[in-house]
C-alpha cells in the first residue's frame, strides 16, 4: 500500500495517516519502542535529525534502516571511522577526461535518509561536515553550493560506551539534531518476541515502503502549519529559562524552536491541528536533554528537564 | 531599602507606638499632679531629657552604667523633691514616715495628696522613662515593657490613673510585646492581625466584665445615671478626693438628726487643693497642725449632739468645733473631725463648738497679706487654668477693694446669673471655665468650686468646705439631716480673723429641687425618708410616716428664715447662706465621679474613638483570620462570570473550576496540564469543561456555543461548594 488511500481527507487528516502508518510500519521490525519510533517518525515529519544514542546491539541501526525503507525515498548509510574524511560524506569535485571540466560527485548525504552510522568514531572535522546538510539542507563544496534532496533526514548512531575511542560530538552538532533517542534494552516479554521474529529471515527484508517523497514532503508542510497559541509558546519559552537558570548550558533558542516543531509533529499524529501542553511535554525531554550540561555531576541532562518540567507552571 | 529592612523599620515604629502609648499613660497621671502644682516646663524638659539620655544611653552604655544612670537620676530627683518640701513637713521625711507614704500611697493614697506632688511628680518622671527610653534604644523591650507596665500599676494602685488611662498602658505593652514577638519570629509584619485580635478580646473583657476596674469606662457608655450613688457620696465619703461630674441624684433617707442650741452648716471638712476636675486634701495624715483650736475672733459657744441614723463615717460639727464627746475621733488640719471608725446609729455624740462672730468691718480691715505657707497652699491653681477665669475675675472685682469685697461680690454674681440645676453633662476640662463660660446650670460643688477658682485667681486664699445644711427643723432646736442635704461652700481665709464660710450657690432652687426629691421619695413609700422627731426608731418603718413637717410649712419656714443667718457665721455677707436653711437638700455637689449626663452629642472622646478603633480592627483581623473575607471574595468570585471575549471566559470559568477542585481534592501541580489534572480529580464534566478550554485556548475556536456550554456547565458544577 502506497498513498491515496482514502479519497479526500483534510490534510491534518491525511497527515496524520501517513505518519500512523510509518510508525505501525516500523512497528512490524522493531519489538517494543512504540514510543521512540513514534518519537523518530514525529522527528521526520518535523524536519530534523535524529541521534540515536546507546550502547551496542540495542537496535539502532535497525530501526533507522526499517524508518528509511519505510519511506519511498533515497537511502543511504554511512559507517563512520576514525579515517573517514568530509568528503567521503558531502562528495568531492572530479575532474572529467571527456568534458575537461571538473564535476561534483554527490557523496552519500544526498539522499532522503542518510544513515551516519557510529558517528562518534570519526574525528570533528568529518563529524562537521554534516552541518550544514543538517541545518541548511545544502552542501558547500570547492564554492559550490549543492541542495540535498527533500524531505531530507539524517538518523545518527552513536555508542555511549567505549568511549576511549570516540570523539564526542561538539556541542554545535549536537545542537543541530532534534531529538536524541535512547532505546534501552527490551523487557523479557519483547526480547522473546524479537527473537521469535528473526527465526526464518529478519523481518526487514520484507519491509516496504508506505509513504512516498510526496506525501512526507506534504506532511511536514501540514505540521509546520499546526497551530502554536501564545500561551504554548511561553511554556515553551518558560522551560527553555529554567534550564538555563539551573544548568551549566541551557537550552538554545534552536532548541526552543526544536520543541516547538516537534510538539506540532506530535499533535499531527494525534490528529490535532493545535498543540497542547501535553505535546510538549511529551517531546520536551527528547528534544532538550541532549543540548544541556548540567551544573552538578550528579545531576544528568534527563533530571534538569525533568525538574523544568514539573516546576514550570503549565 | 529592600523588603526585609523595610519591614524592620514598620515594626519599630510599631514597637515606639506602642511604648510611647505606654509611657504617655502613666506620664499623663503624673502631668495631672505637676499642672495642679508644678512647673510643666521643668517636666516636660526632664521628661524629653530622660528620652534623649535613654536613647544616647541605650547606645553606649552597657547595662550596669544604665543601672547607676538610673540611680543618679533616682538621687537627683529626690534631692529636687526634698529640697522644695516645706520645713514643716520635714517630719514627713523620717524613714518611717517614707516607709508610711509609700505604704499609703501602694494602699490607694493619691499621689496628688503627697505633699508637693508636682514636684515629686516632675521627680519621679524621668526614672521610668529614662528606662524605658534606655532598653527600648537596646531593643530589650520586654524590659521596656516592663518598667512601663510597673509604672503604670503603681499609679493604679495609687488610684490615680483613670480606667482608661490604664487600659491604654496596658494596651500598648500588650502591642508592643506582641509586635517585638512578631518580628523576632521573622514573621511578616501583616502577622500582627494575631496581636490586634488578642488587644481587641484585652478591651472587650475588661469592658463587659465590672469586676475589673474602671472596665466600663473606656467604652465611654457609661449610663445616663449612676447606678446607686448619689450626690451625698461624693461630699460625704472619708475619701480625701473628690471629683466633680455630671449629674446626680439626690439621696432623701435621713442621715442623721442633730439636737443643736442653733441652726448651722454640719461640717464634715475641706479640700485645699484643686485638680481642676476636682479636689484633693494634702497631707492630711502628716499635718503637725491637727488640733482643735476655737476661732481667733472669737465667738459665741455651743453645742450640738448627734444622732446617726444611718452609718456613718464621717463625724458632720458645727463650725467651729472645740471638743468631742462620744466615740474617738481624731481632728483634721481643716479644722474637721474624723471618727476612728464608723459610726453606727446610735453611737451619739456632742461636740462644744464656737460660733465665730466677726463683722463685715473687721473682715474688710483684714489684710491682705498672708503667711507664704498658707497662701501656697490655698491659692494654688493648676497651670492648665484658662486666663479667661483671671480676666473675668478681675473685671467682675475691679471695684471691690479688699478680698472680702471681692468675695461678696463674686459670691452674689455666681448666685444671680447661674441657675441651679442637678442634671448637668460632666465637664470638659476645667471645672470653673466650664461652668462660667459654657453653662448656665450646675449644682453646689459647681458654685463652690468655681468661686473658688476665682478667689484663688485674685490670690486670695479660699478651700472648699463640705458636709450637711442644716436640714429640716422638726423642733425647736432639732433637725433632721437627709442625704440630700449634703451641700458643698467656700471657705475663705482672712488674716488674724481665720476661715468664713460664703455660699454662692443660690439657694430657693436647690431646696425646691431637695423637696422635690423628699416629696417624690415619699411617694414611692420609700423608707428613711423620714423620721418621727420623738421617736428615732422608727426610721426602719418603711410606712411612710406623717412627716414632721409638711412641705409647705417648710416652705414657709424657709421664707421666714431666709432673714436668719445660718448659726455659723455671723457676718452679714453670710445672708445669702441663710436662705438655705430650711430643709435644704443638699445641693449636690460633687457628683460622684461617674455619673454622667450624657446628654450631649459632642464626639466621644479620643480614648473611646481609639478603643474603637481597635475593637474594630481586632474584629476585622479576626474575620481576616478565620478568611471571612477571602471567602466572601471567592464566592463573589465564582458568581460573577461577566462575558467578554471567548478566551478569556472560557479561561476564567476554568479558573473556577480549577479552585473548587483544589479544595475539594488537591492543587495542580506545576507541571500537571489541565487535562492531566482533571482526568485525575475531575468528573466527566469536568473533563468535558477542560476539552473545551483546550479547543478555544489552544486550537482558536472562538464559537459562542462552546462558551456556554462552558458556562453553562460550571454554573451547575459550582453549587458543590455549597453541598462541599
Amino acid at each position: 500500500m502506497t498513498d491515496n488511500v482514502t479519497a479526500e481527507p483534510a490534510d491534518g487528516e491525511r497527515a496524520q495517516a501517513i505518519a500512523q502508518r510509518i510508525v505501525d510500519n516500523v512497528e512490524t521490525v522493531i519489538v517494543g519502542h512504540s514510543d521512540t519510533i513514534e518519537q523518530i517518525v514525529t522527528a521526520v515529519l518535523a524536519g530534523g535529525n535524529v541521534l540515536l544514542d546507546d550502547v551496542p546491539g540495542v537496535g539502532k541501526t535497525m530501526l533507522a534502516r526499517s524508518l528509511a525503507r519505510s519511506v519511498a525515498g533515497s537511502f543511504r548509510r554511512v559507517q563512520f571511522t576514525p579515517d573517514l574524511l568530509p568528503g567521503d560524506i558531502t562528495g568531492v569535485n572530479v575532474f572529467n577526461q571527456k568534458t575537461r571540466e571538473f564535476e561534483f560527485q554527490s557523496g552519500p548525504i544526498f539522499a532522503n535518509v542518510v544513515l551516519a552510522d557510529e558517528i562518534n568514531r570519526a574525528p570533528p572535522k568529518t563529524q562537521s561536515a554534516l552541518l550544514e546538510a543538517m541545518e541548511e539542507h545544502q552542501v558547500t563544496v570547492d564554492g559550490e553550493t549543492h541542495p540535498v534532496p527533500a524531505p531530507f533526514t539524517v538518523i545518527a548512531t552513536q555508542n555511549s560506551v567505549a568511549a576511549d575511542q570516540t570523539y564526542s560530538l561538539p556541542v554545535a552538532e549536537i545542537d543541530r539534531f532534534m531529538k536524541r533517542l535512547q532505546l534501552g534494552y527490551p523487557g523479557a516479554s519483547e526480547e522473546a518476541e524479537l527473537l521469535d521474529r528473526i527465526v526464518g529471515g529478519h523481518p526487514i527484508e520484507s519491509l516496504s515502503p508506505v509513504a512516498t517523497v510526496e506525501e512526507i514532503n506534504a506532511a511536514q508542510r501540514v505540521v509546520s502549519t499546526v497551530r502554536v497559541e501564545s500561551s504554548i509558546r511561553e511554556y515553551v519559552t518558560a522551560i527553555a529559562e529554567y534550564t538555563r537558570e539551573h544548568a551549566r548550558l541551557g537550552v538554545s533558542p534552536r532548541g526552543s524552536i526544536a520543541l516547538v516543531r516537534a510538539a506540532q509533529a506530535r499533535a499531527t499524529l494525534d490528529g490535532r491541528s493545535y498543540v497542547r501542553p501535553s505535546d510538549v511535554q511529551s517531546e520536551a525531554l527528547v528534544t532538550l536533554a541532549h543540548r544541556i550540561r548540567p551544573t552538578a555531576e550528579t545531576d544528568s541532562q534527563a533530571t534538569v528537564i525533568k525538574r523544568a518540567l514539573d516546576s514550570v507552571q503549565v | 531599602m529592600n523588603d526585609t529592612t523595610r519591614q524592620q523599620w514598620l515594626c519599630r515604629a510599631l514597637v515606639v507606638t506602642g511604648l510611647s502609648i505606654l509611657a504617655s499613660s502613666y506620664l499623663r497621671v503624673l502631668y495631672t499632679a505637676v499642672d495642679i502644682d508644678g512647673d510643666p516646663r521643668l517636666f516636660f524638659g526632664l521628661v524629653a531629657g530622660a528620652v534623649i539620655a535613654g536613647l544616647i544611653a541605650g547606645r553606649f552604655v552597657p547595662i550596669s552604667g544604665a543601672i547607676v544612670s538610673g540611680a543618679i537620676i533616682t538621687a537627683l530627683g529626690s534631692m529636687l523633691y526634698i529640697s522644695t518640701i516645706p520645713p514643716e513637713y520635714s517630719l514627713s521625711l523620717t524613714i518611717s514616715g517614707l516607709w508610711g507614704d509609700t505604704t499609703a500611697l501602694l494602699t490607694g493614697m493619691s499621689i496628688l495628696r503627697i505633699i508637693n506632688a508636682g514636684m515629686w511628680a516632675v521627680a519621679v518622671a524621668p526614672i521610668p522613662t529614662f528606662l524605658v527610653s534606655y532598653f527600648a534604644t537596646r531593643r530589650q523591650f520586654g524590659y521596656s515593657t516592663l518598667i512601663g507596665c510597673g509604672t503604670v500599676a503603681f499609679v493604679v494602685l495609687t488610684g490615680d490613673i483613670s480606667g482608661t488611662d490604664a487600659l491604654l498602658g496596658v494596651l500598648g505593652g500588650v502591642f508592643t510585646l506582641g509586635v517585638d514577638g512578631v518580628e523576632r519570629r521573622g514573621a511578616r509584619v501583616m502577622k500582627t492581625d494575631r496581636v490586634l485580635v488578642v488587644l481587641a478580646l484585652v478591651l472587650v473583657v475588661t469592658a463587659s466584665i465590672s469586676i475589673v476596674p474602671g472596665g466600663s469606662a473606656p467604652l465611654g457608655a457609661g449610663g445616663s445615671t449612676g447606678s446607686g450613688e448619689t450626690v451625698e457620696a461624693s461630699l460625704t465619703r472619708s475619701d480625701d478626693e473628690l471629683s466633680v461630674g455630671g449629674s446626680i441624684k439626690l439621696s432623701p433617707d435621713v442621715r442623721f438628726t442633730v439636737e443643736s442650741d442653733r441652726e448651722s452648716y454640719w461640717r464634715i471638712g475641706a479640700y485645699d487643693r484643686y485638680t481642676g476636675d476636682g479636689w484633693v486634701r494634702t497631707a492630711d495624715t502628716h499635718d503637725p497642725n491637727d488640733e482643735l483650736t476655737g476661732p481667733k475672733s472669737g465667738g459665741s459657744k455651743f453645742t450640738q449632739t448627734v444622732s446617726p441614723r444611718a452609718t456613718l463615717s464621717v463625724m458632720p460639727a458645727a463650725w467651729r468645733p472645740i471638743s468631742v464627746s462620744g466615740p474617738a475621733a481624731d481632728a483634721t488640719s481643716f479644722g474637721g473631725l474624723r471618727p476612728e471608725g464608723r459610726l453606727q446609729p446610735g453611737d451619739n455624740y456632742t461636740v462644744e463648738s464656737i460660733a465665730p462672730r466677726h463683722s463685715p468691718r473687721e473682715l474688710r480691715n483684714a489684710s491682705g497679706s498672708y503667711p507664704d505657707d498658707l497662701r501656697d497652699r490655698y491659692t494654688q491653681l493648676p497651670d492648665s487654668t484658662p486666663d479667661d477665669v483671671s480676666q473675668y475675675t478681675e473685671q467682675l472685682t475691679a471695684n471691690a477693694e479688699t478680698p472680702y469685697d471681692s468675695a461678696r461680690v463674686i459670691s452674689t454674681h455666681l448666685k444671680e446669673h447661674w441657675n441651679y440645676s442637678l442634671s448637668v453633662p460632666e465637664p470638659d476640662g476645667q471645672v470653673a471655665s466650664t461652668f462660667l463660660f459654657d453653662r448656665e446650670a450646675g449644682y453646689c460643688t459647681y458654685f463652690a468650686t468655681t468661686m473658688v477658682t476665682m478667689l484663688r485667681s485674685q490670690e486670695i486664699p479660699a478651700r472648699l468646705a463640705v458636709g450637711y445644711a442644716p436640714g429640716q427643723r422638726v423642733g425647736q432646736n432639732e433637725w433632721v439631716v437627709r442625704g440630700l442635704d449634703a451641700h458643698a461652700w467656700v471657705e475663705v481665709y482672712f488674716q488674724d480673723v481665720g476661715w468664713v464660710r460664703f455660699d454662692p450657690t443660690p439657694a430657693e432652687p436647690r431646696q425646691q429641687a431637695e423637696q422635690a426629691a423628699i416629696a417624690a421619695a415619699r411617694e414611692d413609700d420609700a423608707a428613711n425618708v423620714d423620721v418621727s422627731s420623738s421617736d428615732p426608731n422608727e426610721t426602719d418603718t418603711p410606712t411612710p410616716t406623717p412627716t414632721p413637717e409638711p412641705t409647705a410649712s417648710t416652705a414657709t419656714e424657709a421664707a421666714d428664715q431666709s432673714t436668719a443667718t445660718p448659726g455659723d457665721e455671723t457676718t452679714p455677707e453670710t445672708g445669702p447662706a441663710s436662705a438655705y436653711r430650711p430643709e435644704a437638700f443638699a445641693n449636690a455637689s460633687a457628683a460622684v465621679s461617674d455619673d454622667d449626663g450624657g446628654s450631649t452629642v459632642e464626639l466621644p472622646p479620643a480614648s473611646t474613638i481609639l478603643f474603637g478603633i481597635t475593637i474594630a480592627g481586632g474584629l476585622l483581623a479576626l474575620l481576616r483570620r478565620w478568611g471571612v473575607f477571602s471567602g466572601l471574595r471567592r464566592l463573589v468570585w465564582l458568581w460573577n462570570l461577566s462575558r467578554s471575549d471567548p478566551k478569556a471566559d472560557v479561561a476564567a470559568v476554568y479558573d473556577r473550576l480549577e479552585y473548587l477542585l483544589t479544595r475539594e481534592h488537591r492543587p495542580r501541580e506545576p507541571g500537571e496540564t489541565r487535562r492531566e489534572y482533571v482526568r485525575d480529580v475531575g468528573t466527566r464534566e469536568d473533563r468535558r469543561l477542560v476539552a473545551i478550554y483546550e479547543q478555544v485556548i489552544y486550537a482558536g475556536d472562538r464559537s459562542d456555543s462552546l462558551v456556554s456550554e462552558a458556562i453553562e456547565l460550571f454554573k451547575r458544577r459550582r453549587w458543590t461548594l455549597v453541598r462541599w
